[in-house]
């Protein structure tokens, strides 16, 4: 035998002794307390960021609301599925998890055992998701972590291939080096407890080759940066505006400033004074009580606009009646009359 | 005969099952899951990719894997 079956085989033996063998044939169930919980947190947000208007965060927390659901539904399922099936659980005996490391050297690139640090490790293909490169991904299980039976981590191999704006987030359903295991949970679960190497890896890298729009840290759609919803141009994650009135998204050159309050909004909910012509947001302008055309405080007066007031004091003007002349004015214009009649000149009446 | 039957989609379980000698892979799939598409799953004899003619032998350790098994955020 090679040194690296001894290996392999050395490797089995101590995993198998971390299985935990169950004592009986019944089978133990729990409710699942926790993803209730989840989802009535989500809930809750879901229901606030609604109620106040913030459509964006309303969007994020209804997908992960949704994935919260589905884990719930998955979770209870699998119990059903645990009470009708009242055979023996299946565990691996050391044989067959030897088998699962050598099918697992032919099914993987560079499969590594690391007895010492007591970790597995195997290295996917490159993996794309609708077109867009994410680089390979290692899988780590390690068998004994502080007391904890198996926990494993998803490191990205090229780094480059991340998206630039959320370097942690390699894949869009990992964040750090958590795989969000959605579906898989149950599945990966159940392959751990019950010592599948083989299958724990292949469902990993299954749902590692799969993209779940509905719930992911980063959509693919936003994985080079996001488009602008004004000018459509594609923007940095961390660079984007929203639109405190509507909440879309837009970069720096299409969120305009409200001259009164600074609030930034798209060009939709972008208000142009008529008379000064500079930009505000709807809260900030007024409608004239005459015209009702909407102005910037600072260009009504009285609530009127500068045209309807102008327009008011002219109409003002000719329906009042003439006053009466003063006494100095009518001496005045006897004056002129008496002077123009001696130089014969035409007199105009005052 | 004996066979022990992995089924990874879903709840994940493992059993060791009674099947009809002379059983075919695509009969024993058909038989535990319904309707679904054999091309949407991996379907592995002794952890090795097969053809859905081939016939099961005692003590195989057959394993069903949907090939879309989707992940979440959080």
């Amino acid at each position: 035998m090679s040194d690296s079956r001894k290996q392999l085989l050395r490797a089995s033996g101590r995993i198998r002794e971390r299985l935990l063998v169950p004592a009986t044939g019944i089978p133990t169930v729990g409710l699942p307390n926790f993803y209730w919980d989840y989802c009535v947190e989500s809930l809750q947000l879901f229901q606030r960021a609604a109620g106040r208007g913030w459509q964006a965060a309303a969007r994020d927390i209804q997908r992960r609301l949704t994935a919260d659901i589905r884990t719930l539904q998955s979770s209870l399922q699998e119990i059903l599925r645990t009470l009708d099936r009242p055979s023996t659980p299946f565990v691996a005996s050391q044989r067959e998890i030897f088998e699962d490391l050598l099918a697992l050297e032919d099914e993987f690139d560079d499969l590594e055992v690391d007895l010492k640090a007591q970790t597995i490790s195997v290295r996917t293909d490159r993996i794309k998701l609708e077109g867009i490169p994410l680089g390979s991904f290692q899988i780590v299980l390690s068998w004994e972590v502080m007391g904890c039976p198996f926990l494993y981590r998803i490191v990205a191999t090229n780094s480059e291939y991340a998206t630039p704006n959320r370097s942690e987030t390699p894949h869009p359903h990992v964040d750090g080096e958590s795989l969000c295991e959605g579906e898989a949970k149950v599945p990966i679960r159940q392959a751990l407890k019950q010592g599948r190497l083989f299958d724990f890896f292949t469902i990993v890298r299954q749902t590692l080759l799969t993209y779940n729009a509905a719930s992911a840290y980063v959509p693919l759609s936003e994985w080079n940066g996001l488009a602008c919803d004004d000018c459509g141009n594609v923007i940095d994650v961390e660079d984007y505006d929203s639109c405190e009135r509507c909440g879309s998204r837009v970069c720096c050159g299409c969120c305009s400033r409200c001259d009164d309050c600074d609030c930034c909004q798209c060009g939709t909910c972008t208000k142009t004074c008529p008379a000064c012509e500079e930009q505000f947001c709807k809260s900030c302008l007024s409608p004239c009580r005459n015209c009702d055309a909407h102005f910037c405080t600072e260009c009504l007066d009285h609530g009127q606009c500068a045209d309807c007031r102008s327009a008011d004091e002219e109409e003002q003007r000719q329906t009042e009646p003439e006053k009466p002349a003063t006494r100095t004015q009518t001496a005045e214009v006897a004056r002129v009359a008496v002077h123009a009649h001696r130089v014969r000149q035409a007199v105009t009446p005052a | 005969m004996k066979i022990l039957l992995i089924n990874n989609h879903g709840g994940g379980w493992a059993d060791f099952i009674e099947v009809p000698a002379a059983t075919t892979v695509a009969e024993l799939f058909t038989q535990k899951m319904g309707t679904a598409q054999p091309e949407n799953y991996l379907i592995r004899v002794n952890r090795l990719p097969v053809s859905p003619d081939q016939v099961l032998q005692e003590n195989d350790r057959v394993s069903i894997t949907s090939t879309r098994i989707e992940g979440a955020a959080a």
